[in-house]
């Protein structure tokens, strides 16, 4: 299900928070509010971690992170790494990485498999993605954009792309990244989608201007309608079932 | 060519241009199809319909298809890719691979493949910066139904507050001639030029100029206090400091007269460069234009000093709606004003600046001789030549000249101008004109010496006129003294006359009499003056009665005769004039009454017990005469004199004993150090055991005597005694008895 919140009167989420599959990082902000929102939504299935980056609020262009781990700016403190660690999942590596592009959120985009990287990222920050984050690394642009961190929402079961992406260059991504894309707009009309929203596998967070056409598109585009991680296994068990059978 | 066009105020020509007026097709180049989030387009409705994953193998950016999805993912890591990637965000055409690897195998661009540098990213952005957009452009672009291009300036339509909207610029347009009522304020360097106008009329006009600008060095006198430091103190600096302020002042009391027309005004159009500019329009408590107006716009082009001329040419070419030709030829040749640059050619001699076109004939031919030879000082201030306007100023200063003029020409060029010769152009017009004003002014040097010489011959007759006039003067001026003594001496007989008259009038003769027997002291006299037999005997009657003389100023210091017998002290006299009338609350020159300037404590007496006697008489608080004490009250006043008197004597007693005491404590003290040191030490032994004998034993009884008198017996412990012959002795007195008793044999 797709939420709306608001970070102190501020609609982009996806600067503020960063959402995946096991684990979502809050902001430090002035008001328990907006922690509240994702607590009372994420709370029981997966751990909400209050944190900052390199000493700064938003986290979520920081870093960059899936399921297997997170990779942070080499601007991080000694203390922010040691809170990380130490909230976060055992399985989950976290990794300081010396990049001349810092807001890694920015500069990447990944799900659990798959990541889009800035074409001027250093080599051995795409190695130490693909191992920590266990991904796939793909260069290229979102609609004649480096930022593809910033233009593009992504989780396991699809993916939202800046509104002025042609349909071909949807397509190559869409094939490229095995799974369906649709171009859209995020906090009534952005086209920052990635530093306007967090979302996973089943659940999203988007600003408070949303509209409601976009909150569908988003609901529809990323299945989150039917998606709770319950569902999610009876699929997939389903699906192993008729592999099996 | 000159610009073709016209006046958007000229109804016919106008309606012509502008019908069926659309959008220009270059003004929707720019645009952005604006995003509603509030629908779903059919595209991504469609999309949503069927999720599914593409199945496009392919890289649109190194356009390449691939046979499996392996491939392509292959190909999105390879620096091929990278390489195009970058290629494509600089706006250059892809490279196929095998170019790729001849090129990494050169070397020449691996760096930038497998490193991030910043380099091709800058090329980039200015490719793209460079870009003209037209939607940006000053003029806002049309097509007519003759599908020509015409153009207005596009602050005549939008606001650059306001959201452009493409939708609304056409109707803005056409409703142009009817919003004509435009004002336009310049402002700058001190110079104010402001104008209403109604189509082409101008309503009201204003110029005015403050100096506040320091002449060839520039700079408001404000900004340079401004900048700290001391605050020149020069004439000239407080001149600019007053003439900024006086400048402000009459900007906004004009503006405020204005103000009827301001509020009708359609648009209003400004040039105000810089803060303290912009400060006297839009600042101060009250400003006289307000910020947030939707009226207000800034002039798009270059403006020279603030004047009206200036002022009517910047309306005119405000309201000029230009016309560019075909729609077709003018896309190809877009944008006019970023590419190609106007050079002005003159088929028109006669044209009145054809002295520039001369003087450039002139300077290139001797252009070579000048080379090397003559260098122009450049210590010397120098007189700034005439010199032709760039290309681009003097297009925009013709334009409004010559509107419907279609005699110049203006042709494109696609031409760079040769700076370095120009600027050389320049520099030989500076050093010619110098030698010709040097000339001129060595030959206004040669005639003044030539004036210098003629002056002997002259000066003969020069020396006669001089003493001719010299005598004129003295004649005149013994005149104006003789004229001078005549009327002094009128004047003189004329007071001596008045003065004999006056003597002879009763009130002198009384004055007279009264200061007399004031100056006497004499109280009857001054009674048998005051009598009404003496008035009777007057020649005629006191003007005004005896009171009122009473009350006059008599004396020097506006003294009356009150004044005059409080002073000498006589009370009778005093309680005398008081009967007869004489107000004592009249002050005199130094605001003092008779009261106040009483000479003794009986005339003072004299005043209360008129007082008492008469309470209502006179204004009493005025004259300051206190209430006369009752006998109750003199009573208190003596007790409490006594009761002072007692105890000032009592603290003179105290004094006087302490005085004693400190003398006896004195010679005490002297005694002491006079004694020989064991017997200082005897003496310091003595008190000490005195002093233990008191702390233990209060009882007074058990006191232990140590010393007696050797004559009288008396206790002498403690104390400095008198010694005589190893006796001591309490006083001197018992040392005289004891020797008399035991004279000494020698």
């Amino acid at each position: 299900m797709a939420v709306r919140v608001e970070f102190e009167n501020n609609n982009e989420i996806g600067v503020f928070a960063k959402l995946t599959n096991a684990y979502a990082l809050v902001a430090i902000g002035g008001s328990e509010n907006f922690y509240s929102v994702f607590e009372a939504e994420l709370a029981d299935t997966i751990p909400v971690i209050h944190t900052s980056i390199a000493g700064c609020r938003i986290i979520g262009r920081m870093c960059v992170a899936n399921k297997n781990g997170i990779l942070v700016p080499n601007t991080t403190t000694d203390e922010e790494l040691q809170h990380l660690r130490n909230s976060l999942p055992d399985s989950v590596k976290v990794q300081r990485v010396e990049e001349r592009l810092s807001a890694l959120g920015n500069v990447i985009v990944c799900n659990d498999y798959v990541a889009l990287v800035h074409p001027d990222l250093d080599k051995e920050t795409e190695e130490i993605l693909s191992d920590v984050l266990q991904v796939e690394v793909f260069r290229q642009t979102v609609a004649s954009n480096v930022l593809v961190g910033s233009y593009c929402a992504l989780s396991n079961r699809g993916g939202l792309v800046h509104p002025r992406t042609s349909i071909q260059d949807q397509d190559e991504l869409s094939s490229l990244l095995q799974v369906p894309l649709v171009a859209g707009t995020i906090n009534r009309g952005s086209e920052v989608i990635g530093g306007g929203m967090v979302v996973n596998d089943w659940s999203a967070f988007c600003g408070l201007t949303t509209t409601s056409t976009e909150i569908s598109v988003v609901e529809s585009v990323f299945k989150l309608n039917d998606a709770t991680p319950a569902a999610i296994t009876n699929e997939m068990r389903a699906s192993l079932i008729e592999s099996l059978s | 060519m000159e610009k073709k066009g016209s006046n958007i105020f000229e109804r016919d020509e106008f309606t012509a241009m502008t019908a069926g007026l659309e959008l220009a097709q270059c003004m929707l180049r720019g645009k952005i199809s604006t995003l509603d989030p509030h629908t779903i387009s059919p595209e991504v409705s469609r999309q949503l319909e069927d999720l599914v994953v593409a199945d496009a193998h392919s890289c649109s950016c190194c356009s390449v298809k691939f046979p499996t999805p392996a491939a392509q993912r292959a190909h999105f890591k390879l620096d091929w890719h990278r390489y195009n990637l970058k290629r494509q965000l600089a706006g250059l055409p892809f490279i196929r691979e095998e170019a790729f690897t001849d090129l990494a195998d050169k070397g020449d661009d691996i760096e930038s493949i497998s490193g991030s540098e910043s380099e091709s990213e800058e090329e980039g952005e200015k490719s793209e910066g460079s870009e003209p957009v037209p939607s940006r452009h000053a003029r806002a672009f049309f097509k007519n139904a003759n599908g020509l291009v015409v153009s207005v300036y596009r602050c005549l339509l939008t606001s650059s507050k306001d959201c452009p909207e493409f939708e609304s610029l056409v109707s803005t347009t056409l409703e142009l001639p009817q919003n004509d009522k435009w004002a336009i304020i310049m402002l700058g360097g001190g110079h104010f030029a402001a104008g209403i106008f109604k189509g082409q009329e101008p309503l009201v006009h204003k110029t005015f100029h403050c100096y506040t600008v320091r002449a060839k060095q520039g700079g408001s006198q404000s900004s340079r206090d401004s900048k700290g430091g001391n605050h020149p103190k020069s004439a000239g600096a407080s001149l600019r400091r007053y003439n900024e302020q006086a400048l402000v002042q009459h900007v906004q009391d004009l503006i405020s007269t204005w103000a009827e027309h301001f509020k009708t005004c359609n648009l209003i159009f400004y040039r105000a460069v810089g803060p303290h500019n912009r400060a006297v329009l839009f600042g101060g408590k009250t400003p006289p234009l307000d910020k947030t107006d939707r009226r207000l716009r800034t002039i798009p082009f270059p403006t020279r000093r603030a004047t009206f001329s200036e002022v009517k040419r910047v309306h005119g070419m405000l309201s000029f709606m230009e016309l560019h030709g075909l729609d077709s030829e003018f896309e190809s040749n877009y944008p006019p004003a970023l590419e190609r640059k106007y050079i002005a050619t003159k088929e028109d001699s006669a044209c009145g600046k054809s002295s520039d076109t001369e003087a450039d004939k002139e300077v290139s031919p001797r252009r070579n001789k000048n080379k090397g030879g003559f260098k122009p000082n450049r210590a010397k201030s120098r007189a700034s030549p005439q010199r032709p306007l760039p290309a681009a100023l003097s297009r925009t200063s013709s334009e409004s000249e010559t509107v419907g003029d279609s005699k110049k020409s203006i042709t494109w060029e696609n031409k760079a101008i040769d700076m370095q010769g120009n600027v050389e152009n320049f520099e030989n017009v500076v050093v010619k004109n110098q030698m010709r004003q040097n000339k001129v002014s060595q030959k206004q040097k040669k005639l003044k010496e030539d004036s210098c010489t003629s002056t002997d011959a002259k000066s003969k007759e020069e020396i006669a006129r001089e003493e001719k006039c010299k005598a004129e003067d003295e004649a005149r001026r013994k005149k104006v003294e003789e004229k001078k003594a005549r009327k002094k001496a009128a004047l003189a007989l004329r007071k001596q006359q008045e003065e004999e008259a006056e003597a002879a009038s009763p009130a002198a003769i009384f004055q007279k009499e009264l200061l007399a027997a004031l100056d006497s002291g004499d109280t009857n006299k001054l009674c048998s003056c005051l009598s009404a037999e003496f008035l009777e005997c007057l020649p005629s009657e006191l003007p005004g009665g005896l009171e009122q003389f009473l009350n006059r100023s008599i004396a020097e210091g506006n003294n009356t005769a009150l004044h005059i017998a409080s002073r000498s002290g006589a009370a009778g006299m005093v309680s005398k004039l008081l009967m007869c009338g004489a107000d004592p609350s009249i002050c005199n020159k130094k605001s003092k009454t008779p009261f106040a300037v009483a000479a003794n404590k009986d005339v003072r007496q004299a005043f209360q017990d008129f007082r008492h006697l008469y309470p209502d008489k006179y204004d009493y608080p005025k004259a300051e005469i206190p209430l006369p004490l009752t006998e109750e009250e003199v009573r208190l006043e003596e007790e409490k004199k006594a009761a002072a008197k007692k105890a000032k004597k009592e603290k003179e007693k105290a004094r006087l004993k302490l005085k004693a005491e400190e003398k006896a404590e004195r010679e005490e003290a002297a005694r002491f150090l006079a004694l020989s040191d064991r017997e200082k030490r005897a003496l310091a032994a003595e008190k000490r055991i005195l002093a233990a004998q008191r702390r233990g034993t209060v009882d007074e009884s058990q006191r232990i005597v140590l010393v007696r008198c050797f004559v009288c017996g008396s206790d002498i412990s403690g104390k400095t005694t008198f010694e005589y012959s190893n006796n001591r002795f309490c006083t001197v007195e018992c040392l005289k008895t004891h020797r008399q008793q035991n004279p000494v044999n020698l």
